[in-house]
């Protein structure tokens, strides 16, 4: 077998372009979901039923649905319902963004439940306002067991949007497959893209130590 | 926000009743707590001590009975005949006036010792900011904790955790204090340093309002004792006499145990 990654050289750039797709996908999709994901969080751990129940139901019904139905949901049902031209890259994101906002929002849901009820009961006990306490004590706890799940789910995101693919977005993969297709040369291709998205890997578990680190409390109370 | 009356005593508690899941914890409580008194709740695990103490702050919500604070009831209002629940937020300036310190400490464990102390006067309070610092020094310094100011919760002790625990609650400027078993997560030697914090903050006329298994403090510090049996008061009085000469056999058998 000829190994030849000069391929690269010329086939290089058009499959770039398509990374460039990929992370636009990735940073847009995580900075409209994790906020979202915040307040779905928040939700689903509410006292009044009235926010949680409906938090709960949509959750079970987005999550259960395969994203790749999620993106023809957004690309093809979308803008008949809402009379609309949509681009493929604003459906891939709203689709995503979809499902991401309720996988995201059990992380945070969970991150929250694992914050000890006697914390919930010395703020209460001190007076102290909700809304503020959440900021200042409960998020702050919060987050040491939000960050590797957070992380690890936008790394399946990440390689996820190759789904994007199927409605038309020429993101990384498609791009690369396209080549082999060309080309022939499906190795030195495929070699290529793995450490493309292994770059991206490393990026966020580095991102995931800084804020370990960050949040790290060196554990919580201990008698 | 209240309409209190000088006059009444500080807390009084009628027909508090309280039922967890299957479990009827609160069978019907009444008591009067004066202003500067120590009362002690003793009794045996599972007799609703811990889950009374939680209804005088409503953490638990009673489902029968009214809770008076200088003669105002707190957590309902009465419209004609309809009692409505407070909402959350309207409880806190009453929380804020009744200090509560917890078996399991409870410090919020990002924050040293002196941002535990300075939390809530800062932000329920809105107090300035150098004036509640030098206040939370003070109060460091009281429960004597001047050289662990800096320290985290996981870097402390059981008993230095306490006593921060303890000044965070003094910090509030509260006119009474609710203890939940605080010593009974600690070692003996460790027990005796909180002890005397309490028993100085006694001396000082601190309202106080304390379940407890120390048997020495409730005879040396409490005004008044109530010993607790399936959720009603089965026996109250100055500790000496009702230690000295118990009525019930209840009482008679949970003393039997504590001198063990």
């Amino acid at each position: 077998m000829d190994f030849d990654l000069s391929i690269w050289a010329v086939r290089g750039p058009y499959i770039l372009q398509g990374l460039w797709l990929t992370l636009a996908l990735v940073a847009g999709v995580l900075a409209i979901s994790t906020p979202l994901a915040l307040a779905v969080g928040l939700a689903l751990e509410a006292r009044s039923r009235w926010l949680r129940a409906p938090a709960t139901v949509l959750s079970w019904m987005v999550r259960g649905v395969p994203p790749l139905i999620i993106l023809f949901i957004a690309y093809y049902v979308l803008p008949i319902v809402l009379d609309l031209r949509l681009e493929s890259l604003t459906a891939a994101i709203a689709g995503f963004v979809v499902y991401n906002t309720f996988i995201l929002g059990e992380v945070v849901s969970a991150g929250l439940r694992a914050v000890p009820k006697g914390q919930h009961e010395a703020i209460a006990a001190a007076g102290l306002p909700m809304t503020r306490s959440l900021r200042r004590i409960v998020l702050p706890q919060a987050m040491p067991s939000i960050i590797p799940p957070y992380v690890s789910y936008s790394m399946d995101m990440v390689k996820g949007t190759a789904l994007a693919g199927a409605i038309g977005v020429t993101e990384l993969v498609t791009r690369a497959n396209q080549a082999i297709v060309a080309t022939n040369r499906p190795f030195e291709i495929l070699l290529g893209v793995a450490i493309i998205y292994g770059v991206i890997d490393a990026m966020l578990i580095a991102v995931q130590m800084w804020s370990e680190r960050r949040w790290d409390h060196q554990g919580h109370v201990s008698p | 926000m209240f309409d209190t009356a000088p006059d009444a005593p500080l807390l009084e508690i009628r027909g508090i009743e309280k039922t967890l899941g299957e479990q009827h914890v609160l069978r019907g409580m009444d008591f009067t707590v004066r202003r500067g008194e120590v009362l002690a709740i003793i009794g045996a695990s599972g007799s609703g001590k811990s889950t009374l103490l939680r209804c005088l702050n409503l953490l638990i919500r009673p489902d029968n009975g009214r809770i008076y604070w200088q003669g105002a009831e707190v957590g309902w209002h009465q419209r004609g005949d309809k009692r409505l629940p407070m909402a959350e937020r309207e409880l806190l300036p009453f929380r804020t006036r009744l200090g509560m310190v917890f078996q399991s400490f409870n410090l919020f464990p990002h924050m040293s010792a002196l941002e535990n102390v300075c939390e809530a006067p800062m932000t329920v309070q809105h107090r300035d900011k150098s004036e509640v610092r030098a206040e939370a020094e003070a109060l460091l310094a009281k429960v004597r904790l001047s050289h662990r100011m800096h320290a985290y919760p996981h870097q402390m002790s059981g008993g230095e955790q306490q006593r921060v625990a303890i000044a965070r609650a003094l910090a509030m400027r509260p006119e009474a204090l609710l203890f939940d078993e605080v010593t009974s997560a600690l070692d003996p030697e460790l027990k005796a340093e909180v002890l005397r914090v309490m028993r100085e903050l006694a001396e000082e006329g601190m309202t106080m309002i304390s379940v407890s298994h120390e048997m020495d403090f409730v005879r040396n510090v409490a005004d008044r004792v109530i010993f607790m049996h399936a959720g009603r008061i089965a026996e109250q009085g100055v500790p000496a006499e009702v230690f000295a000469d118990p009525q019930t056999p209840e009482l008679r058998a949970f003393l039997g145990r504590a001198g063990d």
